[in-house]
């Protein structure tokens, strides 16, 4: 084994090094997932199962609202798969998000204390949620089940779909992690954001609600993207839109790109601001 | 490893950027930036600071508070990364600065050890197959399946201590030789944090207890404001440091 040799003046390491060195830490990243995952559940009494539980207890949450309350007519499913399959998604979005951009600040005290890339933290965010929103399938497919909609041949790849979708999650929240170390409220204003983006995509109501002339500003939405191929994929007939592929893949590898370029920037300094 | 010592350090300093009067919220920053307001006091914790440590060397450091002793402790250990010039290290950094850093109070010590460890740079698979001897050194075998936030102050104490002390590492950066735990403890803790000392790692250790510092470390430096004020012979750095001191009793040299 070589020798490690830190130094303090070599330059940041390109996205593939990164990437090779975060993939050697995995041993790392799996302790820190699972302490995530305990640490979630571990205060419950119904420990683990709670993994369950939760996204059942959310799904009839939002069944009760979408079903019974809102009513939107969707050609081909009942409204519940496609609100649930739409909003399960986006709120993995959401948490992924919010929780990469709040990890260096939330293991600030760690970080100035032992030696320990930052980076380590936000990728077992990403872990720990994607994981999550494993279990969460659990109750989708028991809905899809009771309401009688087949799943697609094609529904394994929505797992595609979810990893691209993160790592444009991993990508936003990497560039903002070090700039909530600074400013705290940053969160706040990401939370609103969010939600914003998230009422701008189809996630609660059928797309072709919104008038022609404002398709291009839904259209631009990775969200949109995303949400439309999960749905296609999952009890639809075909691949998906090869655009909303497309769409998809290129906001992932810009905001891993440009996340990553913007966190070794600021990374730095945010320390060294009292 | 060849003729590279260990730890080499040329022309460091350490900014900080003092945002005293300045926003610590976004809004108030955007609101400041329109205004131009925006100001940093800056405060040079560490200046031109160029040293060497080779393996098998201690290097003491004596200093008053906010002499900069931390922040070369951190500089060097590469949590905090220089403003000015370089830091290289050679092999494997183990810090025992503020220890426990990194604990979970709801997972077990069992858990614990395994994530600290991990933190620090070691295999879980190692620290697996180490758990058990490290809890015993701890004296906390019987506790390892209960949640650490039940432990008190002490049994925490001497957990991250005994994980820390678990390690073989190529520099090591001791702040105080802790003196952690009961009598008898602190004797064990006291011995084999010199045992970790004496195995040829590149040393830098910091501490007020000038006779003990003396007694181990090869050589000396002297810190006040961020500047080397001398460097040698350990004794009598020590005795240059305690001399000054004395002379200025209320001054920043000062030592707590």
């Amino acid at each position: 084994m070589s020798v490690p040799i830190y130094d303090s003046a070599a330059p940041s390491p390109s996205v593939l090094r990164d990437a090779r060195a975060t993939w050697r830490k995995r041993s790392l990243l799996r302790v820190l997932v699972a302490r995530d995952l305990a640490v979630r559940y571990k205060r419950s009494v119904l420990g683990v199962w709670w993994t369950l539980l939760n996204p059942l207890l959310e799904t009839a949450v939002l069944w009760m609202v979408f079903s019974q309350v809102f009513r939107f007519a969707v050609p081909g499913v009942p409204y519940v798969v496609f609100v649930l399959s739409g909003v399960l998604l986006f709120n993995c979005f959401r948490q992924t998000l919010l929780g990469v951009a709040a990890s260096m600040f939330l293991h600030a005290d760690l970080l100035s204390k032992v030696r320990v890339a930052p980076a380590v933290f936000s990728v077992s965010t990403v872990g720990a949620n994607l994981i999550t929103f494993g279990f969460t399938l659990v109750p989708l497919a028991l809905v899809m089940a009771i309401s009688g909609v087949a799943p697609s041949p094609a529904a394994p790849l929505v797992i595609v779909v979810v990893l691209l979708l993160a790592a444009f999650a991993f990508g936003l929240g990497l560039a903002l992690a070090p700039i909530v170390v600074r400013f705290p409220d940053t969160l706040d204003l990401l939370a609103i954001c969010v939600t914003m983006i998230g009422y701008l995509a189809p996630v609660f109501y059928p797309p072709d609600i919104v008038p022609q002339r404002f398709q291009w500003i839904v259209h631009l939405n990775p969200i949109y993207h995303a949400v439309t191929l999960f749905r296609e994929l999952l009890y639809g007939h075909g691949l998906g839109d090869p655009l909303s592929w497309l769409a998809l893949v290129v906001s992932a590898a810009v905001a891993l790109l440009v996340g990553h370029a913007v966190h070794n920037a600021l990374r730095r300094g945010a320390f060294t601001v009292l | 490893m060849s003729d590279e010592p260990a730890i080499r350090l040329t022309g460091v300093g350490v900014g900080y950027r003092l945002a005293r009067h300045g926003p610590s919220s976004l809004k108030a920053f955007a609101v400041e930036l329109t205004r131009r307001h925006v100001r940093y006091e800056r405060l040079q914790a560490l200046t031109d600071v160029t040293l060497e440590v080779r393996a098998g060397e201690i290097l003491g450091v004596v200093g008053g508070n906010g002499a900069g002793k931390s922040t070369l402790m951190k500089a060097i250990a590469g949590i905090l990364p220089p403003t000015q010039g370089r830091v290289v290290t050679h092999g494997h950094v183990a810090a025992m600065i503020e220890l426990g850093a990194g604990f979970s109070p709801d997972l077990t010590g069992r858990e614990n050890i395994v994530l600290y460890g991990a933190l620090l740079g070691r295999p879980p698979a190692l620290m697996r197959a180490r758990l058990e001897e490290i809890a015993a050194w701890a004296e906390l075998t019987e506790f390892l399946d209960v949640p650490i936030r039940t432990y008190s102050s002490g049994m925490l104490a001497r957990l991250a201590f005994a994980i820390s002390i678990d390690d073989s590492p190529d520099v090591l950066i001791v702040d105080e030789i802790l003196a952690i735990g009961d009598a008898e403890f602190s004797v064990r803790s006291g011995e084999r944090m010199d045992a970790l000392m004496r195995g040829g790692a590149a040393v830098v250790l910091v501490s007020h207890d000038l006779p003990a510092l003396a007694e181990r470390a090869t050589r000396a430096i002297w810190l006040q404001r961020g500047h080397v004020m001398l460097e040698g012979d350990p004794v009598a750095v020590t005795e240059a440091y305690a001399a000054a001191r004395h002379v200025a009793p209320g001054g920043e040299v000062n030592a707590s």
